[in-house]
């Protein structure tokens, strides 16, 4: 059985600038203390996001309830040796294409961070998920769930597979990535497991240079144990959320069930692949990925990603392997 | 927890010899186990074949909707989808609506369909419909509906509402053109960089292939789920760095012998090193 949770926060990241809001709706009773940090790491109290959370949303999003209490871990050890890659910083400087401060920085949003647009063959229906760049010799990796990438057992590759940094209301700071291969654990391609259900993509470079030099790469850490403090960043699209901007969850991860972790976050449809990021810089938008949004339960208020072990090492091996 | 339970679709005993390990959940007295063996014995259809509920024909198998109804009037589905249910041989229920994947341990006995803990992915779907229809399949399979085969067809009945379902042949891996879509090392997999168009044909004996670079014929012999390949002669043409590594895929899997399996559309080779490649027609 699964422990009843409670939800931990998941804010929006507010603007600064109003105009990429959404409009103003019924004015909120909540406090707006509780809402989102600004750059500078104070509270936010912008009119817009205020219009944003209306009392339902927060409702939604935050319950009223004791503090989260966490189940106690199972038999599972997690095994293997710790292992650890880490991040780097941009090393290019590329025009921002939303000049003249109408995207404003924000520190505590990510741009190694970004939203994933692509279609499924099978249907030929347009879908939407989350990535993270990842570092590498090559630069060219982006890391996202199994499921962003190919559809599972019987299924097939997405395809027209683009991954904007640091996407915002239809604004592309850093422009549209494209990939040029996409990988997959062989138990997800062949079998669909939730335990593997993870993908890394190898990026085309964009103006000759590849992602990695231009937004950043994070970390990766694999065979860190079940309970670790971490940043989830995402781009969550279904109802209360929009998919418009990058919200984030933060909380200690627990063992669930098989090779999994959970955290207590909120985050709807369009937040799968986003990274689940050990020591989160908040200034230079960078940490560790230690594992990916996969998949919720029947509890809205709790996340399931992979438990990043040296499967991960693996698939990132291969496909910085394949990297050109 | 594994168990020596026989797989749905045997009839067999229990496996295992006299002094093995025997599965045994803690706490568990061997009467009780043997309750359980003689349960599962009636759920996979061995004991009362004419009860046919455990879902032997249904394992292994995957379903569209072919009709929705809802308060006995048809369910317009959102346009460009179908309700897919997927059984699979290791006990699981993949379910898709259009938009994420729903999955979780299934059980049929008793002729309800029984998904103890529904997961499902996170993507954003297209429009705010679809996410409704995902909640709609979610709350219905998990109100442990109802289940029958009238005829081909699977009919799942929950409360107001009943999903008539065909069951989808699988590819045959004879006639028609398979097309490269991914190549596999091991435990992982890519896509085809930069979508080299390479094929496959088996047809009467005769195996004929493009690799993305050279061309590859041969004869070939099924059998169970192998292929056993002779007499292949291919050209040697060097390609650019893409071409050649569907090249080398290819190749790895049209000599000698290799495993095959078909699931729904897909076509998967392998050879000993766990290399391969996957197809689609």
């Amino acid at each position: 059985m699964r422990a009843k949770k409670t939800v931990s926060l998941a804010f929006g990241f507010v603007l600064a600038a109003s105009v990429f809001v959404p409009t103003a709706q019924a004015a909120p009773n909540g406090s707006s203390a509780s809402l989102a940090r600004t750059s500078d790491n104070k509270i936010q109290t912008a009119a817009a996001a205020e219009a944003y959370w209306t009392p339902e949303r927060m409702a939604a999003a935050i319950p009223a309830e004791g503090p989260a209490t966490v189940k106690a871990s199972s038999a599972h050890q997690p095994s293997g040796r710790a292992g650890s890659i880490d991040g780097a910083a941009p090393s290019v400087k590329v025009q921002n294409r939303q000049a003249q401060g109408d995207v404003g920085t924000m520190l505590n949003e990510s741009q190694t961070v970004g939203k994933v647009f692509f279609t499924n063959p099978a249907n030929g229906l347009n879908y939407v998920c989350s990535a993270a760049t990842v570092n590498s010799g090559k630069k060219k990796l982006v890391q996202t769930a199994g499921h962003c990438v190919h559809g599972g057992a019987g299924g097939q590759w997405m395809t027209n597979w683009v991954f904007v940094p640091r996407y915002r209301n239809g604004a592309r700071p850093f422009g549209t990535w494209y990939a040029y291969q996409l990988t997959a654990r062989t138990a997800w391609v062949n079998s669909s497991s939730s335990d593997e259900d993870m993908g890394i993509v190898i990026m085309q470079t964009s103006g000759g240079n590849s992602i990695v030099n231009v937004v950043g790469g994070n970390g990766l850490r694999w065979n860190w144990g079940y309970s670790v403090y971490v940043t989830v960043l995402g781009y969550p699209a279904a109802p209360p959320f929009t998919g418009e901007l990058q919200y984030y969850c933060q909380g200690t991860t627990y063992h669930p069930h098989g090779q999994e972790v959970e955290i207590a976050c909120n985050m709807t449809g369009g937040s799968s692949g986003g990274p689940w990021l050990q020591e989160y810089n908040d200034q230079n938008g960078l940490g560790y990925i230690n594992s990916v949004v996969s998949h919720r339960h029947s509890d809205a208020n709790v996340m399931d990603g992979p438990y990043f072990d040296n499967d991960i090492k693996s698939l990132y091996d291969f496909a910085e392997s394949l990297s050109p | 927890m594994t168990s020596n339970l026989p797989k749905a679709g045997s009839c067999t005993r229990p496996s295992g010899n006299p002094g093995d390990p025997v599965f045994r959940p803690h706490g568990m007295s061997y009467r009780v186990l043997v309750a359980v063996i003689v349960v599962a014995l009636l759920a996979t259809g061995c004991g009362n074949r004419s009860a046919g509920l455990g879902g032997n024909d249904v394992r292994g198998k995957v379903f569209k909707s072919t009709a929705v109804t809802e308060q006995g009037e048809p369910r317009a589905l959102v346009e460009g989808t179908v309700i897919e249910l997927n059984f699979t041989e290791d006990g699981r229920l993949i379910a898709n609506a259009g938009c994420n994947m729903m999955q979780g341990p299934v059980t049929l006995d008793g002729g309800k369909l029984a998904v103890a803990d529904l997961s499902s992915t996170a993507m954003g779907c297209p429009s705010p419909d679809l996410h409704k229809q995902d909640e709609w399949l979610t709350k219905l399979l998990s109100a442990t509906p109802s289940w029958k085969l009238d005829g081909a067809n699977l009919v799942v009945t929950g409360p107001n509402t009943e999903i008539v379902l065909s069951a989808e042949a699988p590819a045959k891996l004879e006639g028609g053109t398979w097309k490269l879509t991914s190549l596999i090392q091991a435990d992982a997999v890519s896509s085809v960089p930069g979508g080299v168009p390479a094929t496959l044909q088996f047809q009467d004996g005769k195996m004929t292939a493009f690799t993305g670079c050279n061309n590859a014929s041969g004869s070939y012999k099924v059998d169970g789920q192998t292929i056993a390949f002779d007499s292949v002669s291919v050209t040697y043409k060097a390609c650019g760095p893409d071409e050649m590594a569907a090249d080398r895929a290819m190749l790895g899997v049209l000599a000698g012998q290799v495993t095959y399996k078909i699931d729904r559309g897909s076509l998967t080779l392998t050879n000993a090193k766990g290399e391969g490649v996957q197809l689609r027609k």
